[in-house]
């Protein structure tokens, strides 16, 4: 009796302890850092309108246990340092809950060793948006839980995609750092296991943009004359290539990753293009959602609702700015579908939600469906939900799922 | 302001030198220190992403590799850092685009036996890229592979550079400072000094007969400056104030002495006027050749000679020699002079007599004790004979009938020696042509560079070879003989000679022609006429009347154009006179003194334009004439010129 007495003292204190670190009676925060201003500013903000959508839809409805659940956002401009401050101030000063939705490789790798540090306090991060090894791999993967499939999954897809097309010389644009080298990886372990070996390769700085001339690069690829190019990068500096490349006359196919804002990519080539095609022609955008135009995926639908009816609203930083929000776009639908991964971890945490019980938790959640066809699995060695990897391209303005690569086979041509 | 420049130039060197040196051996220093701490931050970064990526290169996290290495680019000095695995390939890195082929180069795939293992550290020269301090650090002593670190040897260039740059602008500003501080001090130092010169250059105008006018900065010096400069303007002022009393004093000395000397000139012309000078001195008294020369040695001299008739047919005459020199020898000469004119007459008609009178006049008072040998004789003209007395006078020579001998004295003692001497007197008979020759001691006792003496014999020699000749030819002979024995040798006492010369008392006179002419050119016509009338009455020969003419033309009309400053009316005298040999012309002006001797020799080989005035005519008139004498009397200028008829 005694024992269970002190078993219950010790379980208050803890749950005092828990309702400390960013859950009130009202309220559960979750810190978000991400690129709200600068070139990568269109991932962070559409990331954040999904996800907030569909916090307030479940905010609408009572939120969980009764508590509203409530995204601090910080803008870090996609710059490593600044990440790293946000999240001190977000997990000393505001005392989130759980980490989330950050977005970019050079940032969230940067993050991770503060994951450790913090890691006696229980401190996740969750979905970043990033498709890089570092937090998929030891020792970060402990305090780092993925919804997305990982570059790896997507260079591999693409990689494996041209090769069975007979483009088996690729080459790789790609941003001079941890992101860039990701996804560089994720091609060269690709086409190694196909025996075959990266055929090129150029970089560029992070924090290029569209307006940056990327004459060089393509001078550099192209005279090694690759059959295709996968391309790594943030969607400005993607645009910007494309445009080099096709106004040099060169039609190779190009792929680009997720971690690309497509719909905004497309939007500058559009605006730049002297005639409807010339630059959104022969490409390829690897996603890790589904189209938002299959609507007659569920999650699909509710997404498209609850942008209509919440997807007004900006982050703080962005505010002030002159960003024309899209209505609908492949990040903010990762955005959403990780806001109901989120909503449905901290649903599965009950009443008195605690830190500590959220590793737990979480590895032992298996086919999660958060309706788009594709059940989801945590494990304790799996720390990724999913792997899907989904190819679209531009058909008259709009990314539509690839459904045939043999139009770039080198036979058909 | 040189003095100035040269510092400027010195400062200039000084920092030039200076500054290089700093620049050199602080770069060199700056690129050895940079270089070492390069290399030695490049092996720690190396070395540390070495130590720490040994996992994440076994994970093959590739991303992690590629967040670590990024880090370290923002390392000032860290040019770029990249990792190659095992297999010698790049695997991640932070070239953009693409990694140079130098850097591939220097990627080599792990040998086994651990030759890679250990640090290395070379110097890359990427062409374009720059170069480099390439470190290169095995992960797991190179079985997964190396890190490489280039430390950008670019950057520090840049630094040496910068540093040069900061300490150049440093030694510049700290020239333009001493510049400044030179330009002050230099300025502190050469301005007291320029005033000082300005100073004494003005002191050199400066005729330091008003009171002194040293102006206040100059005299302020000494106070404000103190050192050399102060003590510099000290002695000027002080130089300038002796300077200034020497120059009073001077002025007074040279005041009496001008004094002094007008006083002298003055005395001697009165001493001079008081002989006689005009020869021939009685030119109506045919039967006498009377010549006599005075040449003093010293403004006033102690010698006199003297000569006036007694009555119509007795000549006195004497020659004197005081004893000393300078003004108490004239004073005595004149006393003597005058005394004798004095004593000589009707009553007093012999030389013993008058000797006699003479001695007791000067002895009777004679405080100075000086004392005149004298020798005095009065001639009868009628028949040649001389009555004399000697007062211890050297013995005069006679020329009797061609043959020289030294008239024997009477053994008395000089004047002013002794009262009431009783003095002898001698006799001695002249015929016609004979000549008694007097002279004093300056003649005999005249010395040449060796200091021997002119000497009795020598004259009497001389006189022996000039026999026949005129009195006046006797003694210009004598006087050109004792120049030539002195070679320029100062004379040291008065020369004084008279030649009395009898012809006897039968002879005829001279014919004379004496013309006043006015100061006008029209005057010369008219004395040309009456030349030509005196020549041909008396036969002067034509070709010497002819010199005559052409001579006196050139002689007056220069008097007429150049004699006189004023405009007004002066009278000329000219006195020709023809004794049979020789044409004697005196001419008498008064305009300014003018020495025709005394006027350079003609430059004949100068154009005429560029001959001093009167030059050539002087140089004409010394050819055309034999003999030519002038003396200034008083406010005359007195020209003698004689010519005899020539051969040629």
């Amino acid at each position: 009796m005694i024992r269970c007495l002190q078993i219950l003292l010790l379980a208050g204190a803890f749950s005092a302890n828990a309702v400390a670190q960013g859950v009130t009676d009202d309220e559960i925060v979750i810190g978000m850092s991400a690129a709200f201003t600068g070139h990568s500013r269109a991932l962070g903000i559409e990331l954040y309108r999904g996800s907030q959508a569909y916090l307030d839809t479940v905010n609408a409805r009572g939120g969980v246990h009764g508590r509203q659940v409530v995204l601090k956002a910080y803008d870090d401009g996609y710059d490593p340092p600044r990440a790293i401050a946000n999240t001190i101030q977000l997990l000393e000063e505001d005392e989130v809950f759980v980490l989330f939705n950050y977005v970019g490789t050079p940032t969230v790798t940067r993050v991770l060793p503060l994951l450790r540090q913090f890691s006696v306090n229980d401190v996740y991060l969750f979905f970043p948006f990033t498709g890089a090894e570092p937090h998929r791999q030891q020792p970060y993967s402990d305090y780092v839980f993925n919804l997305r499939a990982s570059y790896f999954n997507e260079t591999e897809g693409l990689a494996r995609n041209f090769i069975d097309i007979g483009r088996s010389q690729i080459a790789v644009f790609y941003q001079a750092d941890a992101y860039g080298r990701s996804g560089w990886e994720g091609v060269r372990n690709a086409l190694a296991r196909a025996g075959l070996k990266m055929h090129s390769e150029a970089s560029y700085h992070r924090g290029a943009g569209f307006n940056d001339d990327f004459s060089q690069q393509v001078d550099i690829l192209r005279q090694s004359n690759p059959q295709a190019i996968i391309s790594v990068c943030s969607y400005e500096a993607c645009a910007g290539l494309i445009r080099d490349v096709r106004a040099a006359g060169w039609d190779v196919p190009i792929a680009n990753l997720s971690f690309v804002a497509s719909e905004s990519m497309l939007a500058l080539l559009e605006a730049a293009e002297p005639s409807a095609g010339a630059y959104t022609s022969n490409l390829v955008n690897a996603q890790v959602v589904p189209s938002y135009e299959e609507t007659d995926l569920p999650a699909v639908r509710e997404y498209r609702l609850a942008m209509d009816q919440y997807g007004d609203q900006l982050p703080p930083a962005a505010v002030d700015g002159d960003y024309q929000p899209l209505p609908y776009s492949f990040v903010g639908l990762e955005g959403y579908l990780n806001a109901r991964l989120m909503v449905t971890i901290l649903e599965r945490l009950g009443p008195d939600p605690i830190r500590a019980r959220i590793r737990n938790t979480v590895e032992n959640m298996r086919n999660i469906d958060l309706g788009f066809d594709q059940p989801l699995n945590f494990g304790p060695y799996r720390h990724q939900a999913s792997e899907a990897v989904y190819y679209t391209t531009p058909v008259d303005g709009v990314f539509v799922p690839l459904d045939d690569w043999d139009t770039w086979s080198v036979e058909s041509r | 302001m040189r003095l100035f420049t040269k510092t400027l130039i010195l400062i200039l060197i000084l920092f030039a030198g200076t500054g290089a040196a700093v620049s050199i051996l602080s770069a060199r220093s700056l690129h050895d220190s940079l270089s070492s701490e390069f290399q030695s931050k490049g092996q720690a970064i190396a070395q540390g992403i070495a130590d720490s990526s040994t996992e994440i290169l076994l994970n093959r996290n590739l991303a992690t590799m590629q967040a670590v290495i990024d880090q370290f680019t923002q390392i000032r000095g860290v040019a770029y850092v990249f990792v190659s695995d095992a297999e010698g390939e790049v695997v991640a890195h932070t070239f953009v685009p693409i990694v140079p082929a130098e850097m591939n180069a220097l990627v080599r795939p792990y040998a086994h036996h651990g030759t890679m293992a250990g640090l290395r550290t070379t110097r890359v020269d990427a062409g374009a890229l720059g170069s480099f301090i390439h470190v290169s650090a095995p992960i797991l002593a190179g079985v997964a592979g190396n890190v490489h670190v280039g430390m950008d040897l670019g950057y520090i260039e840049q630094q040496i550079w910068e540093t040069v740059l900061d300490q150049q602008l440093l030694m510049l500003a700290m020239f333009l400072i001493a510049v400044g501080i030179a330009y002050i001090a230099v300025n502190r130092i050469v301005q007291p000094i320029t005033r000082l010169a300005g100073y004494t250059q003005s002191l050199s105008a400066e005729a330091f007969e008003s009171g002194l006018d040293i102006p206040d900065d100059i005299l302020s010096l000494p106070q404000k400056q103190r050192g050399e400069i102060g003590e510099l303007a000290d002695s000027f002022i002080s130089m300038e104030h002796i300077l200034q009393q020497y120059v009073s004093d001077l002025k007074d000395t040279t005041a009496a002495k001008q004094r002094i000397e007008s006083e002298l000139n003055i005395a001697h012309e009165i001493q001079m006027s008081m002989i006689p000078k005009i020869f021939p001195p009685f030119p109506e008294r045919r039967e006498l050749d009377l010549h006599a020369k005075l040449i003093s040695a010293r403004e006033v001299g102690g010698d006199f000679y003297d000569f006036y008739f007694i009555d119509e047919r007795h000549l006195c005459f004497a020659i004197g020699d005081v004893s000393g020199k300078g003004v108490p020898a004239s004073l005595f000469m004149a006393l003597t002079k005058t005394l004798f004119r004095a004593t000589g007459g009707p009553r007093n008609s012999t030389a013993r007599g008058i000797l006699t009178h003479l001695n007791n006049e000067i002895s009777r008072d004679n405080a100075s004790c000086m004392f005149v040998t004298a020798f005095c004789g009065v001639l009868d003209t009628e028949t040649g004979e001389i009555e004399f007395c000697n007062a211890g006078h050297n013995p005069p020579f006679v020329i009797l009938r061609g043959e020289v001998s030294e008239l024997p004295g009477t053994g008395d003692v000089a004047l002013g020696v002794m009262e009431d001497f009783e003095y002898r007197s001698g006799s001695l008979r002249l015929a016609p042509g004979d000549q008694l020759v007097l002279f004093t001691d300056g003649i005999t006792e005249a010395m040449n560079g060796d200091d021997s003496f002119y000497s009795e014999s020598r004259l009497s020699a001389l006189l022996q070879k000039v026999e026949g000749e005129s009195s006046r030819n006797v003694i210009r002979h004598t006087v050109e003989d004792v120049r030539e024995f002195a070679q320029g040798t100062p004379q040291s006492d008065d020369i004084t000679m008279l030649v009395l010369g009898y012809r006897g008392a039968n002879a005829e006179s001279h014919p004379t022609l004496a013309v006043e002419l006015a100061n006008r050119n029209t005057e010369l016509q008219r004395f040309n006429r009456l030349m030509e009338d005196f020549g041909a009455k008396h036969g002067i020969p034509e070709e010497t009347q002819f010199r005559i003419r052409l001579s006196l033309d050139e002689i007056l009309s220069n008097v007429v154009r150049h004699g006189y400053e004023d405009e007004s009316d002066h009278v000329i005298n000219v006195i020709v006179s023809w004794d049979g040999h020789e044409v004697t012309i005196e001419v008498h002006d008064d305009g300014k003194p003018f020495n025709p001797l005394e006027a350079p020799e003609a430059d004949t080989e100068k154009s005429l334009e560029e001959r001093a005035i009167g030059g050539l005519g002087i140089h004409l008139v010394r050819t055309m004439m034999d003999e030519l004498d002038y003396r200034r009397e008083i406010d005359t200028n007195v020209l003698i010129l004689r010519t005899g008829p020539r051969d040629d």
